[in-house]
């Protein structure tokens, strides 16, 4: 499949502060999330990806082109940013429809597609006549989502799409995006709350401190981190002679353990081979185990270790 | 049940060309200027000046009749006047080039530079539709993911100041060439009057294309709706109050008021200096009159400072540019 976004070497500096370090990616089609903590690079990778910033080095493109100052390219984006961008002066129609013709539909078509994504975003009609202003948050995020669907974009970028949301409209838009998505529209989403994404997302881009952690779908994430150091946590009648053991046998990548309750916790450096050992070295050190609980190996505790 | 029709297709329709979109950005400014009702009755205003002006005009037209209504009536009046008036009426109609031109030019003059503050105070209401209010509300961001590029939508912004001014500054003043000249007594009226359009059309369109510029800069001074109007008039106002202090301490302190360096190019377009020394020289009576214009209004009339002026503005409209670009960068 051919990748609809292509970062080699990306690199954006803001002064001395660094939004992007030197990153490599793609993007396959689809719905794809992008996720990490505040401060870690999304908004700049959306802004280059949506032809806002330019690239301090390194390349991106979006369908083969660079994004930046390229019109043409832009139509066939659609971008909802994070911050409030509505103009509190302005009927939603009338907003929509000068955008629609800004992204070059003609006047007839721009009028139609106003009304379209109003109903699609589920703004009620009867909302409609109110300048934006009068709107609380969900609404003009109603109103913001619309807008970058107005002239049917082959990929829609958005930022935090869910912030401001109720419960519900959270569920809308997701399903919203859902139905996009099956119908063919390439989408990248950002969130620094990854719950939100790992059941939209078939594909995430993880990113932190301006660098890419992992990337792919989640399949292929997890399957990467079976390296990762395991978290276990034990309840046993010698937490002592136990760690001893296990770190003679160069399974464990550090541990913790808690002198008034005994409960050991420990993370372990090949997930696999620990536990291949795991039943010897328990019965070579002769504790006796009261509770064992492992960590499962879900996208958010990768998410939790790898932005920790 | 699917909330999209399942048959979503990307638009592959034909899209409307660059100056369509940037012209959505101008009508949008405009339009949302005109919302407020301030700025609709300045239209008005100016548009009943440019009436006052095609009237005058028809008036000087009838004076090149030697019978019109306009001499039987002065003749009512006063028929000392009449006599005058007769007087005047040969001599115009053996001049009709110079009458025509002289006057016409004239009248342009007044009005563009006497109706100057008034097209300044509705930029300044219009300050908030330029740019201020989409820094505010950040739709800028959306703008600029749209179509268009920034250099479109500032594009697109310029225009809409430029229109507005075109509203209430050079459209009376062409309003008022084309009725005046449609209702003159001789088709060749309009060629005689050419050299006073151009003159307008000269000093109008280079003051509005400044003027818009500078206006985009201080509309991108601040997101607050209140603020750059006020900086704007505030600006014109400490211009005003300069000129007389300026002139007796140091003269190039007056250059700092955009309103003082516009007048001097007016007084440069028009070249009115070369209108009042035709009018010495070969209107009767009138001629003798003109005479006794104080010197330092007849040199300044001669010799307008358009240099430093010049000099002035162009570096308004950099500072201008810089702001804009600070402001209204895409980083």
């Amino acid at each position: 499949m051919t990748p609809i976004i292509q970062a080699q070497e990306l690199s954006r500096w803001y002064g001395i502060v660094m939004g992007l370090n030197n990153v490599s990616f793609e993007v396959q089609p689809g719905l794809t999330g992008l996720v990490g903590p505040n401060g870690a690079g999304k908004s700049t990778l959306i802004q280059i990806v949506t032809g806002q910033l330019k690239p301090s080095s390194g390349q991106l493109t979006v369908y083969g082109e660079r994004p930046w100052n390229n019109p043409r390219l832009l139509r066939r984006m659609g971008y909802c940013p994070e911050g409030e961008a509505v103009p509190k002066d302005l009927r939603p129609t009338d907003w929509l429809r000068g955008l629609a013709l800004l992204s070059g539909l003609p006047p007839q078509e721009a009028a139609a597609r106003a009304v379209e994504v109003l109903d699609l975003v589920k703004l009620a009609r009867e909302e409609w006549g109110k300048r934006m202003g009068q709107y609380s948050k969900g609404m003009r995020q109603r109103v913001k989502l619309g807008q970058g669907l107005l002239h049917r974009p082959d990929l829609l970028v958005l930022d935090e799409p869910m912030n401001g949301l109720d419960p519900m409209g959270r569920q809308e838009v997701a399903r919203i995006l859902q139905d996009l998505a099956a119908n063919g529209v390439n989408i990248l989403i950002s969130s620094h709350i990854l719950a939100e994404l790992e059941s939209l997302c078939k594909n995430i881009l993880l990113l932190n401190w301006g660098r890419v952690l992992a990337s792919g779908s989640q399949k292929e994430i997890r399957a990467d981190v079976k390296n990762w150091s395991e978290e276990l946590e034990i309840e046993c009648d010698a937490p002592q002679k136990l760690v001893r053991l296990l770190f003679d046998a160069g399974v464990l990548a550090g541990f913790d353990l808690d002198a008034e309750t005994g409960r050991l916790r420990i993370r372990v450096r090949d997930a696999q081979s620990f536990y291949e050992q795991w039943t010897g070295l328990l019965l070579a050190s002769g504790a006796a185990i009261y509770g064992l609980r492992g960590r499962s190996r879900s996208l958010q505790n990768i998410y939790d270790k790898v932005t920790a | 049940m699917p909330l999209l029709d399942a048959h979503y297709q990307h638009w592959d329709g034909a899209h409307v060309g660059i100056w369509a979109r940037r012209w959505v950005i101008a009508r949008h400014g405009m339009g949302s200027a005109l919302r407020n009702r301030a700025m609709r009755n300045l239209v008005v205003v100016c548009w009943m000046a440019g009436l006052a002006m095609a009237a005058v005009l028809f008036l000087i037209g009838q004076l090149l009749v030697a019978d019109s209504i306009v001499i039987q009536w002065v003749g009512q009046l006063n028929p000392s006047l009449q006599v005058f008036a007769r007087l005047l009426t040969s001599w115009l109609q053996d001049h009709p080039e110079i009458s025509v031109r002289t006057t016409q030019n004239l009248l342009f003059y007044l009005y563009c530079v006497y109706s100057m503050p008034l097209s300044i105070f509705a930029l300044g209401l219009a300050m908030p539709s330029l740019i201020t209010r989409d820094l505010d509300s950040n739709a800028m961001v959306i703008y600029a993911s749209k179509a268009v590029t920034r250099g479109d939508y500032l594009l697109g912004k310029y225009c809409s100041a430029f229109g507005l001014l075109t509203l209430t500054w050079l459209g009376p003043v062409c309003g008022a060439w084309l009725a005046g000249n449609l209702l003159s007594p001789d088709w060749r009226f309009f060629w005689h009057s050419r050299a006073a359009l151009g003159h307008a059309l000269l000093y109008g369109l280079s003051s509005m294309a400044i003027l818009s510029g500078l206006a985009l800069g201080v509309s991108a001074v601040s997101r607050r709706e209140k603020s750059t109007p006020f900086i704007w008039w505030t600006w014109w106002v400490l211009g005003w109050v300069i000129q007389p202090i300026a002139l007796h301490t140091k003269p190039w302190l007056r250059h700092l008021s955009f309103s003082y360096d516009l007048k001097q190019i007016g007084l440069a377009s028009f070249r009115l200096g070369d209108d009042l020394k035709t009018a010495r020289e070969n209107i009767p009576m009138l001629g003798e009159m003109l005479r006794n214009i104080p010197p330092s209004t007849s040199y300044a009339l001669d010799h307008p400072n358009w240099g430093g002026a010049l000099v002035a503005l162009v570096l308004m409209l950099v500072l201008a540019a810089w702001i804009i670009s600070q402001r209204v960068s895409p980083e």
